[in-house]
C-alpha cells in the first residue's frame, strides 16, 4: 500500500502538523506544573475524553493566564526543541526512503541519487525575509505566521549582532524558540476554547521556524553542523555558496537496506570465496 | 560479523516491552490524559498522581516511524551475516502495549505490528508510517499493568488486540499459556502468564489502588495453572492439537514472558517503590519452581524501562526496556536474541539515541544468555 505521504511536495507539513500534536501535549503538561495544576486537574477529573477538556473554555483560560510564565515558556522551548530535532530528521530519513528527495521550506532539499544523498540549502540569509511555511490545512491563522516570521526576524538580527560563538544547533534553537515564545504566547488572546488550537499551532510553527534559523546562523559561521546518526553540513563558501552534506555510514546504511526491495544474500569472506 | 566456518545465526527474535501507544501515531506522549478523581489517600496522594502523569505518557511518534525502518537494517545485516530466513522469526511483546488501554490504541497497535504500511489522519490530513509486518503466527504478547489499568478483567485487551489481531495464544488473569514454537531442528516453550491485580470497577480509584496500579501477585490458581500444562506437557509432549512438542520436553528451551520485574532488587527504585509498588509477590517463586522442576532457562520481562541482563538463582533473566517511549534518563530500546547453529543465544541491546536507533555500546547488555540444548529434532 503507497502512503499518501509520497504525494506530498514536501516534509515541511508534516512536520509542522506533528509539531502541533506534539505541542499540545508539552501544554497539558505545563498545566500540571505550578499554580495551574489543581484547576486542570479538577477540569480533567470531570470528562473521560482529553479533547472535551482541552477545548473548554476554563483549560484555555488557564492557559492563556500561564502565558507570560517565563519558567513555562522556557519549559515548552526545551521540550519542543528536542522533539522537533526528532520528529524533523526521523521525516528526512522517511521520505528518502519514500521518494528520493525531501524539501524544507525555508531549510533546504535533500535529494537521492540512488545510495548517495546531497543537500541544496535554502540559506535565509540570502533572502529578504524568512519565507512563510505555513500551509492551510495546518495553521488556523495566517497571522500566528506573520507574527513568527517578524518576531523572528528580530532575533536573528540579535544573534547576527552578537558576532560571539555559537551554540550547537539544538541549543541555538532553543534559545531561538525561548525568545519566540516569550514574545508570542503573551499577546496571543484568543477565545477560551480555542486557546490550546491557537497555542499549539504558535508553538509549532514557532519552533519550525527557529529551527530552521538556527541551522542557517549555525552554518554561515562556517561551523560544521553535525547530527550524530544522519551527517554533517559544511559551508563551502563562493559566489554562489553550496553546503557539502556527508552522511553518517549508520545513515547511509538505513537508506540501503530499506530502498532495496530484495534482501541480500550471504556475504562471502574472499578467502571463503576462493 | 560472522564468518563461513564460524556460528551461523539460525533464528532472530525481536523483544519489544513497554510501548506504550497511545491513541494513534499523531498523539502527543502527553496525551491521553487519565481523567480519573483521585479520592484522598494522604500521603501516597502525589506519588499516584504523578504515577498517572508520568507513567501514562505514550509512545514517541519518531520512535515508532523508525523502529521498522531499523528492524529492516537489523534483517539485511543478518542476512549479509548468514541469517537463512526472509523475516525475523518472531516478534515478542512483553506487556504495556497500550499506555491507557482502548479501542483506538489497539487498533492503531495491531495495524502497526501486522501491515507493511500504517496510514491515520487527523482533522488536518494524513499521518503514516512503516509498520512491522508480522505475520499473527509470529507474534507472542502478554499484556502488562497499564493493558488493564484501571479495568477488572483483560477483555478490552483480548477483545481488540488479541482476538482482532488473530494471535494463537490469549492470556487470561492468574492464568498461562503455553506455546510451542519450532524452527528447523530447535523447539522452543514458551511459558505466557498474567499475574497482574485487578480493580473491583472499571475506571474507577479505590483506596487499595496501591496493589494493582503497577504490581503483580503471582497467586495459586495460575501456580496451579502453569504446574498442570507444563506437566502435561513434559508427560505427554503435547496439550492439545495445536500444542505439541516433535521433540522430548528436555530438548527443547523453555522461557517465561511476564511482565513485571523477577529481581527488583536489581533496580533502583527508591521512594516511589514505597509508596506504589512495582513488584509482583511470588514471582521469584515460580521462577524457582520452574527452574527445578521443569528447567526453565530464561525469563524476558519488561515493566521498569531499564534494559538489563541478570541471573536469578541460574536462570538467565533478560529485562527489556520501552522501545517507543522517551523517559527522562532512562534508555529507550529493545533486544534482538540471535540463536547460532552452536546453540548458543546471544541477547543484543539496541537504543534510541535521540534521533536513531542504534546497537548498544554497553556492552554488558550484548552477550549471550544461554545455551540450547543439543538439537535431536530433524529439520522440518
Amino acid at each position: 500500500m503507497a502512503s499518501a505521504e509520497t504525494t506530498q511536495p514536501d516534509a515541511t507539513s508534516s512536520v509542522i502538523r506533528l509539531m502541533k500534536h506534539q505541542a499540545e501535549g508539552i501544554l497539558c503538561e505545563g498545566l500540571l506544573t505550578g499554580e495551574t495544576r489543581a484547576g486542570f486537574e479538577a477540569l480533567l477529573g470531570t470528562a473521560r475524553d482529553k479533547d472535551p477538556v482541552l477545548s473548554r473554555a476554563g483549560a484555555g483560560s488557564l492557559l492563556i493566564g500561564k502565558a507570560s510564565d517565563k519558567e513555562f515558556i522556557a519549559q515548552v522551548a526545551t521540550r519542543l526543541t528536542h522533539d522537533l530535532e526528532a520528529v524533523f530528521w526521523v521525516e528526512m530519513g522517511e521520505q528518502l526512503i519514500r521518494n528520493t528527495s525531501c524539501k524544507f521550506a525555508g531549510f533546504g532539499e535533500f535529494k537521492r541519487f540512488d545510495l548517495r544523498v546531497s543537500f541544496i540549502p535554502e540559506l535565509l540569509s540570502d533572502r529578504p525575509t524568512i519565507p512563510s511555511v505555513a500551509s492551510a490545512e495546518a495553521v488556523p491563522n495566517f497571522a500566528i505566521d506573520a507574527l513568527c516570521r517578524v518576531i523572528l526576524e528580530r532575533l536573528r538580527a540579535e544573534i547576527r549582532d552578537q558576532g560571539a560563538a555559537l551554540a550547537s544547533l539544538p541549543a541555538l534553537a532553543s534559545e531561538l524558540l525561548i525568545g519566540e515564545l516569550g514574545a508570542i504566547f503573551p499577546v496571543l488572546f484568543p477565545p477560551a476554547k480555542d486557546a490550546f488550537h491557537y497555542f499549539a499551532s504558535a508553538a509549532a510553527l514557532a519552533s519550525y521556524y527557529a529551527w530552521v534559523a538556527a541551522f542557517d546562523a549555525t552554518i554561515l559561521r562556517n561551523f560544521p553542523v553535525g547530527v550524530k546518526d544522519v551527517g554533517s553540513f559544511t559551508l563551502v563558501p563562493g559566489p554562489t555558496s553550496r553546503v557539502d552534506f556527508v552522511a553518517d555510514r549508520e545513515f547511509e546504511e538505513l537508506i540501503r537496506c530499506n530502498v532495496q526491495p530484495d534482501l541480500p544474500h550471504e556475504r562471502i569472506p574472499p578467502m571463503a570465496a576462493a | 560479523m560472522t564468518r563461513r566456518g564460524g556460528p551461523r545465526i539460525q533464528n532472530a527474535f525481536v523483544v519489544l516491552s513497554d510501548l506504550h501507544f497511545g491513541n494513534d501515531l499523531y498523539e502527543s506522549p502527553t496525551t491521553p490524559l487519565l481523567n480519573v478523581s483521585l479520592p484522598n489517600f494522604g500521603i501516597s496522594e502525589e506519588r499516584v498522581t504523578r504515577f498517572f502523569e508520568d507513567r501514562c505518557r505514550g509512545h514517541f511518534a519518531p520512535c515508532v516511524k523508525r523502529l521498522p525502518r531499523y528492524l529492516r537494517q537489523l534483517l539485511w545485516q543478518l542476512r549479509e551475516d548468514g541469517f537463512p530466513g526472509d523475516k525475523l522469526d518472531l516478534l515478542i511483546l512483553l506487556g504495556d502495549q497500550s499506555t491507557l488501554a482502548s479501542a483506538s490504541s489497539y487498533r492503531f497497535l495491531r495495524e502497526y505490528v501486522s501491515q507493511t504500511e500504517y496510514e491515520t489522519r487527523d482533522g488536518d490530513g494524513v499521518f503514516g508510517c512503516s509498520g512491522l509486518g508480522f505475520r499473527s503466527p509470529d507474534v507472542l504478547a502478554i499484556p502488562g499493568n497499564h493493558d488493564k489499568l484501571l479495568r477488572k478483567n483483560l477483555s478490552l485487551y483480548n477483545d481488540e488486540f488479541t482476538r482482532k489481531l488473530d494471535l494463537a495464544e490469549q492470556v487470561e488473569p492468574q492464568r498461562c499459556t503455553i506455546a510451542v514454537r519450532r524452527f528447523g531442528a530447535r523447539e522452543f516453550i514458551f511459558i505466557l502468564i498474567d499475574p497482574s491485580t485487578y480493580c473491583v470497577e472499571d475506571l474507577t480509584i479505590e483506596k487499595d489502588c496501591r496493589s494493582h496500579l503497577a504490581a503483580g501477585n503471582v497467586g495459586k490458581n495460575l501456580v496451579e495453572d502453569v504446574r498442570t500444562k507444563l506437566m502435561f506437557l513434559k508427560d505427554y509432549g503435547q496439550l492439545d492439537a495445536d500444542v505439541k512438542l516433535a521433540t522430548g520436553f528436555s530438548s527443547a528451551m523453555k522461557v517465561l514472558l511476564v511482565h513485571y520485574a523477577v529481581d527488583e532488587t536489581r533496580f533502583r527504585s527508591g521512594l516511589d517503590e514505597l509508596l506504589l509498588p512495582h513488584g509482583c509477590a511470588g514471582l521469584g517463586e515460580l521462577v524457582e519452581l520452574l527452574r527445578k522442576d521443569f528447567q526453565l532457562s530464561m525469563v524476558l520481562h519488561g515493566h521498569l524501562h531499564v534494559p538489563l541482563l541478570y541471573n536469578y538463582n541460574g536462570v538467565q533473566v533478560i529485562s527489556a526496556s520501552t522501545a517507543t517511549r522517551v523517559d527522562e534518563n532512562r534508555k529507550t530500546g529493545f533486544f534482538l536474541i540471535k540463536v547460532f547453529d552452536t546453540g548458543a543465544v546471544i541477547a543484543e541491546h539496541h537504543l534510541w539515541t535521540g534521533i536513531a536507533y542504534t546497537p548498544d555500546p554497553d556492552k554488558a547488555l550484548t552477550r549471550e544468555v544461554g545455551y540450547f540444548p543439543e538439537a535431536r529434532v530433524p529439520a522440518a
